[in-house]
């Protein structure tokens, strides 16, 4: 600590930390703290008539809380956005596992530039953009259903977008990127010799992967996983755009409540929300035994 | 136990560039042998052929006789020490040596003994639960050819394994290697573009350049008798006379020179008129001392210096040649002085005549 102190000082200047420290301070109270100090404080309080404000029942109380339990639909609504967000998670690790060793790995000189562009175009588009993009692909009357239709497939269109299917599927291209940047950057560092060692060695790729290259790759996964799970958990868009009408979402409660002015259950629910994605990156970061240090690697 | 290694006419291309080109040799089973040669000329390409990372554009590689075309390298009886060792730097010592064991699924208590006889054999007795990243440069080193050895492979391949190490270290893990070379009794193949370190581990070594064997025997055979003005000058010191043979005689030829005719050893015989290089060794040059020489050349000292063991001397010749000279130091004040004017000889017997064009059959 002493240390960094020393170096920041020599760094920076006096007036220059004193500048530094300041800012980051302000930013920090002012952006950061605040807003999640002021939710906080909204969650923890009943839902009052104006003129109830300050009286005898503005008391601090975790009843907002309470009823996420109590209440059985939205119970089913919160398991659904983890098991929805997990399922995003494992469907984008196991996709972009593959195409990041290969950009990483395995392709040479100007294709991997050519396949880095192919995946960052799509995401020059705003994300409400490309979510549209979905909605007519897989809409009754959509491309997807036309191509299928006319192929012989099926001879009636098919509604993708009755369950949660097309919601969840929406989820994963949103976010692949997310996932095969960290995972690129892990895999990138890793050696070519050591694969190439484990294999003269004996090794089937198999073994290679699981002994050598998810190893190396851990940090990565564990940044991409926790992205892909908050980022879908958090989603609003998808849900709105590419869920049924009858699917409802976690974050669609939240935003319904804020809508329909019971601020206290909203700032409850995404307090909620935010603790979920905590515990999550705990359990990655637990499962995959990667310290915070390694993670700025 | 060691297997041979034939390589019949092996070729490597990568798109148009024949990185590995008319490779025909047999490697012997139990031998210490090296590939000598410059950056770029393809070593790591022939050792990532015969162990099976690249496929042959043509022709065929058997190991103990057998064919080895698709056969994968976690197939092939051969292990490799790569020029940056790529240890496993997330698994212990003892995990990294018996990686290859555990993929064989070899019992745990019996790997741990076989992990334990490594160690003890590498010299590094106790070192097993230690991070690689612990380790110094000549103790990772051997880490890495304990962990090759522990697959029992029969043919062992080394990539410049002590570029990276000081030359003390490196001296010693030299004497190290040929040791357990000979303890294990594997086919050693060692690359190298350092020439002493070739010379005094090989058996029998190859002289690459561009792809190609220049030249493949014994290390005193190759000093002594280079076979292309390439290896000539590749391997040790030498000082170079172009001409025209213009008469030869018995076993020797005489070129004109610049400096003047020299008699040379002629066994490649030439015939006349060919464009030749007389190839002289420095320690091969001694100062007139009366006797008859077969070639003697008056110059003028330009420069020397003292090596302990040899003096070097840099001479002129009388055209204004450079020549460079070694003797060794007698104890003798040889009242050397820049400018002085002395007679150097040289026997028939040590001009090496060679065609200018390197002559491939
Ligand atoms: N995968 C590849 N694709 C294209 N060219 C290659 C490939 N591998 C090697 N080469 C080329 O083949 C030639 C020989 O390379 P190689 O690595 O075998 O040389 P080397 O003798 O091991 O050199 P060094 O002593 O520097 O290690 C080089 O010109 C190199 O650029
Ligand atoms: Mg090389």
């Amino acid at each position: 600590m002493r240390k960094v102190w020393n170096q920041a000082k020599h760094e920076f200047g006096p007036i220059g930390l004193a500048y530094v420290l300041i800012a980051v301070s302000v930013w920090m109270l002012v952006m950061v703290v605040a807003p999640q100090l002021i939710m906080l404080d909204f969650s923890l309080h009943p839902l009052l008539f104006p003129d109830e404000i300050g009286g005898p029942k503005d008391v601090w109380t975790l009843q907002n809380y309470e009823i996420l339990f109590s209440n059985r639909l939205h119970m089913i609504i919160f398991l659904k956005t983890i098991w929805s967000s997990l399922l995003v998670t494992v469907f984008a690790l196991v996709i972009c596992y593959p195409i990041s060793y290969y950009i990483a790995k395995v392709a040479r000189g100007a294709s991997v530039g050519w396949l880095m562009v192919g995946l960052i175009i799509p995401y020059w588009i705003n994300e409400l953009l490309r979510l549209f993009a979905w909605q007519i692909i897989l809409a009754d009357s959509g491309i997807l259903n036309q191509a299928m239709l006319w192929i012989g497939i099926i001879s009636e269109p098919l509604n993708f977008r009755a369950g949660n299917g097309a919601v969840i599927l929406g989820m994963a291209y949103a976010y692949v990127l997310f996932m095969v940047f960290p995972l690129y950057n892990a895999l990138e560092s890793l050696d070519r010799n050591q694969v190439d060692a484990a294999r003269d060695l004996g090794a089937s790729w198999f073994r290679i992967h699981r002994r050598i290259v998810i190893p190396h790759a851990k940090p990565g996964i564990a940044i991409g996983c926790i992205m892909t799970f908050m980022l879908g958990a958090g989603t609003i868009a998808a849900p709105q755009l590419l869920g049924s009408p009858s699917s409802f979402w976690f974050t669609e409660l939240i935003y319904t409540n804020f809508e329909t002015a019971n601020w206290n259950l909203g700032a409850a629910y995404a307090t909620i929300l935010a603790l979920l994605c905590l515990v999550f990156m705990a359990i990655m970061l637990a499962v995959f035994r990667v310290s915070l240090k390694e993670l700025s690697r | 136990m060691g297997q041979d290694v034939q390589l019949s006419n092996v070729g490597m291309c990568f798109d148009e560039f024949w990185a590995v080109r008319n490779v025909d040799m047999h490697i012997e089973a139990g031998e210490f042998f090296s590939f000598l040669g410059p950056s770029g000329c393809g070593k790591t390409t022939l050792l990532r052929l015969i162990s099976g990372f690249l496929d042959p554009s043509e022709g065929v590689i058997s190991i103990n006789g057998q064919d080895m075309r698709g056969i994968g390298p976690n197939k092939r009886h051969t292990a490799m020490i790569f020029q940056n060792l790529a240890l496993f730097p997330l698994m212990s010592v003892a995990h990294n040596i018996g990686f290859g064991l555990e993929i064989k699924r070899v019992p745990k208590l019996e790997r741990e003994k076989r992990v334990d006889e490594l160690l003890e054999l590498v010299d590094l007795p106790g070192v097993g639960d230690k991070k690689v990243e612990d380790l110094s440069g000549g103790q990772k080193q051997r880490v890495a050819i304990a962990r090759a050895l522990a697959v029992e492979p029969s043919v062992l391949m080394l990539d410049e394994p002590l570029s990276a190490l000081d030359l003390k270290l490196r001296h010693h893990m030299r004497a190290e290697l040929r040791k357990i070379q000979r303890r294990t009794k594997v086919t050693f193949i060692y690359i190298t573009h350092d020439q002493g370190e070739a010379f005094t581990m090989s058996d029998r070594l190859a002289v690459m350049s561009d792809g190609k064997i220049e030249q493949l025997g014994y290390p005193d055979a190759i000093y002594n008798n280079p076979a292309t003005p390439f290896v000539a000058s590749f391997v040790g010191e030498t000082n170079t006379f172009h001409g025209s043979l213009s008469e030869i005689k018995d076993s020797s030829a005489i070129i004109d020179t610049p400096t003047g005719p020299l008699h040379c050893r002629n066994p490649q015989n030439l015939g006349q008129g060919t464009d030749s290089i007389a190839f002289v060794r420095p320690e091969t040059i001694s100062f007139m001392n009366g006797a008859q020489a077969d070639n003697s050349l008056p110059c003028t000292i330009d420069t020397w210096s003292f090596e302990g063991a040899f003096i070097t001397i840099q001479l002129k010749t009388g055209d204004g040649k450079p020549l460079t000279m070694r003797i060794s130091n007698r104890g003798a004040d040889l009242n050397l002085e820049p400018g002085k004017d002395v007679h150097v000889a040289f026997s028939a017997d040590n001009a090496l005549l060679l065609p200018k064009e390197a002559s491939h059959a």
